[in-house]
């Protein structure tokens, strides 16, 4: 292990990936700032630079971006009150009150602050648990593989929020759906109707880019009256940032808040599906129920404990969601899911084996990310005033340029010009989805899981001679399948509690 | 009509043709005799896939559902700026097809300078000024710096030849 660590800190603390660690904060911190462009986007954006690169930098560069997406995102929350990630969405809740009252330097340097520290506890916790879980990992067998994958699918599914479990099921059978194009594991083709361009299947890249940049830029070109109202109302809070500095009474008040959310953030980061979404509406929940009766008031209103709890909690499950993909090789979310695409483009194949058989890769991405954190901080906190600038580049210039990168991000790595035909086509069906409130993140966790599963399915299948029995031979593989069911009942019975306490309600009134 | 109006629905119907049509086209995949007895074949998962998606919409199209007015489609696409997004959309296309033609360079100039018009910039010379600068710089760094080969197009090919020919 010891070994493993310093190969991991010579790889990270080489120049170029320190230099791609800056590239990467910077580039994240831009794209996450802009509404409707997330680290999804910024991550699948950098997939095709990143392509000629060994594959510890291409991970270096993309963990930065992550990590400056989700800073970004804040940024905008802050001082647009437009998010530009739903894991900012909370962080809105205060941080823009904040800013409508002058003190929209304090909020971004707290957002910094938090960030730094949930990003650094979270790293901690990834140090200590991912190798002794990868350890663990490695008596995985098919088995346990395919119902991990199901339960990873389900939980994006349970997770997505009222009203969308069926509609986010729907969309991770249709990912899984799309993932059977092309050849079988077995050689055969299908659904390739004999066009040669779909005999490899689609390309992961190609669903990436259409469903997340593209359309998200077709989204807000939509929307683009409303994108107007809100820049015209903003620019008071850029024209006055407003001091910097926090108080000691006010980092005393907030520390219990960015210690406590940053475990919870963490560990709600782990579980597949739930993201920085939850975690930072959590820790929000969290610290209002923590909050005296007088503190309670001054939630939404301006809270500095309102904002750093949902800022660090968004940042800690951020480093939390990597645990999954590192130890087990299976995305909890859309970004670990483009990450887990890029390491297989690069010829590595995530999960316990990574720790064995890439150490330079497994500790060089971890100790990245506790760099990462630094370097936002660095670079951000001095540079928030001319950060926030960025902010008022005009979008009739920002929007064909961000088209002109995914559309040529797509093409630079098949250099085949029917891939930017087809790109639109699913950036079309991508929107209207968008525009139905279908949640797009399933499809690709989907999309991503579809071959890994059918192929652990096909082998558990083949090894227990055509029985079902696998799935509850083996206590892992039954524990993860019992979790699975749970998790896909609890929305269930919540709706039902629901529609129980609705009914009440009506007979009493 | 209500149904028409209704997002989730409507999504759900959609999904539902995909599903029918996969299902319908999953019998054409080829297996042979010895894998069409096996337990586990190339048609066994998309078969499974498009079954459950078919019983999950046939759920989500008849299970009543309670969408506030404002939830509806009529009221969410109120507004839109449909225009410059079917323009976007075209250009988008017209670049992937006009590729070939115009090869890099030229393409990615004409892309970005027509998209900046479609978005409502009437400033000629800055438009031209960025949509110029942002094709040489992509184009120098591919090709120079990460020594990427880029199609320069026919109508670059053509020209060349012709002048080539003329001296």
């Amino acid at each position: 292990m010891l070994d493993g660590i310093l190969q991991g800190l010579s790889t990270a603390f080489l120049p170029i990936n320190i230099l791609l660690l800056f590239v990467g904060c910077f580039a994240g911190t831009f794209i996450g700032m802009l509404p409707g462009l997330g680290p999804v986007s910024a991550i699948a954006l950098m997939i095709p630079i990143t392509y000629g690169f060994d594959p510890s930098s291409g991970l270096i560069l993309m963990a930065g971006v992550y990590y400056g997406a989700v800073f970004g995102g804040s940024t905008s929350a802050i001082l647009i009150n437009a998010p530009g990630v739903s894991g900012a969405v909370a962080t809105a809740f205060d941080g823009y009150p904040l800013a409508q009252r002058g003190d929209a330097g304090k909020a971004l340097a707290l957002a910094a602050y938090a960030s730094f520290s949930g990003g650094t506890i979270g790293a901690i916790f990834l140090f200590l648990f991912v190798p002794f879980l990868a350890k663990i990992s490695l008596s995985f067998q098919s088995a346990d593989y395919f119902a991990l994958m199901l339960f990873g699918l389900t939980a994006i599914t349970a997770f997505s929020g009222r009203g969308q479990v069926l509609k986010a099921a729907l969309m991770a059978l249709l990912g899984l759906m799309l993932a059977t194009v092309g050849e079988d594991p077995s050689g055969i083709q299908r659904f390739t109707f004999g066009i040669p361009d779909l005999y490899d299947g689609i390309s992961f890249l190609l669903l990436s880019m259409a469903t997340f940049a593209i359309a998200e830029a077709l989204i807000v070109v939509l929307r683009s009256n409303t994108a107007a109202e809100v820049a015209s109302t903003t620019s008071a809070a850029f024209k006055n940032l407003g001091s910097l500095k926090l108080s000691k009474a006010e980092v005393k008040d907030i520390a219990p808040s960015v210690g406590r959310s940053s475990v919870l953030g963490f560990f709600v980061g782990i579980l597949p599906g739930a993201g920085a979404t939850i975690a930072s509406f959590l820790a929000y929940g969290m610290e209002r129920n923590f909050a005296s009766v007088k503190e309670k008031l001054q939630f939404g209103k301006g809270s500095l404990r309102g904002l750093a709890a949902p800022e660090t909690a968004n940042n800690a499950s951020s480093t939390g969601s990597f645990v999954p993909l590192l130890t087990l090789g299976i995305p909890g979310s859309a970004t670990t899911a483009i990450m887990l695409g890029a390491l297989l483009s690069y010829g590595v194949q995530p999960g316990p084996r990574l720790y064995v058989d890439h150490p330079a890769v497994f500790w060089s991405v971890i100790i990245s990310m506790y760099l990462g954190n630094i370097i936002l901080l660095i670079l951000n906190l001095p540079l928030i005033p001319y950060i926030s600038k960025l902010l008022e580049i005009p979008r009739q210039f920002l929007t064909p340029i961000i088209l002109f990168f995914s559309l040529i991000g797509v093409y630079l790595v098949s250099f085949n010009t029917v891939d930017l035909v087809m790109m639109v086509v699913v950036g079309v069906v991508a929107v209207v989805f968008r525009v139905l409130n279908f949640p797009l993140a399933p499809l690709l966790l989907g999309f991503i899981l579809g071959g890994m599963l059918e192929e652990n399915l096909r082998r558990a299948l083949l090894i227990s001679d055509g029985s079902l029995q696998f799935l509850w031979q083996r206590p892992i593989t039954a524990t993860i399948l019992l979790i699975t069911i749970a998790t896909l009942l609890i929305p269930v019975l919540a709706s039902w509690r629901r529609a129980r306490a609705d009914a009440a309600a009506g007979r009493s009134a | 009509m209500k149904m028409i109006n209704s997002k989730d629905k409507v999504g759900a119907c959609i999904i539902l043709l995909f599903a029918l049509i996969y299902l319908a086209v999953t019998f054409d995949i080829p297996i042979g005799r010895i894998a069409g007895s096996e337990v586990f074949n190339a048609r066994t998962l998309p078969i499974v896939l498009a079954i459950t998606t078919i019983f999950l919409c046939l759920a989500q199209i008849f299970m009543p559902t309670k969408e506030l007015a404002s939830e509806t489609i009529s009221a969410s696409i109120k507004g839109f700026q449909w225009r410059p997004c079917l323009l976007l959309i075209a250009l988008m296309l017209g670049y992937g097809l006009t590729f070939g033609v115009f090869g890099f360079a030229l393409a990615t100039f004409l892309f970005l300078f027509i998209g900046f018009l479609i978005l409502g910039e009437r400033r000629y010379f800055l438009s031209i000024a960025i949509a110029a600068g942002v094709a040489v710089a992509m184009w120098l760094l591919l090709t120079q710096l990460f020594d990427i080969y880029l199609d320069s197009g026919d109508l670059y090919r053509l020209l060349a030849n012709s002048l080539f020919a003329k001296s």
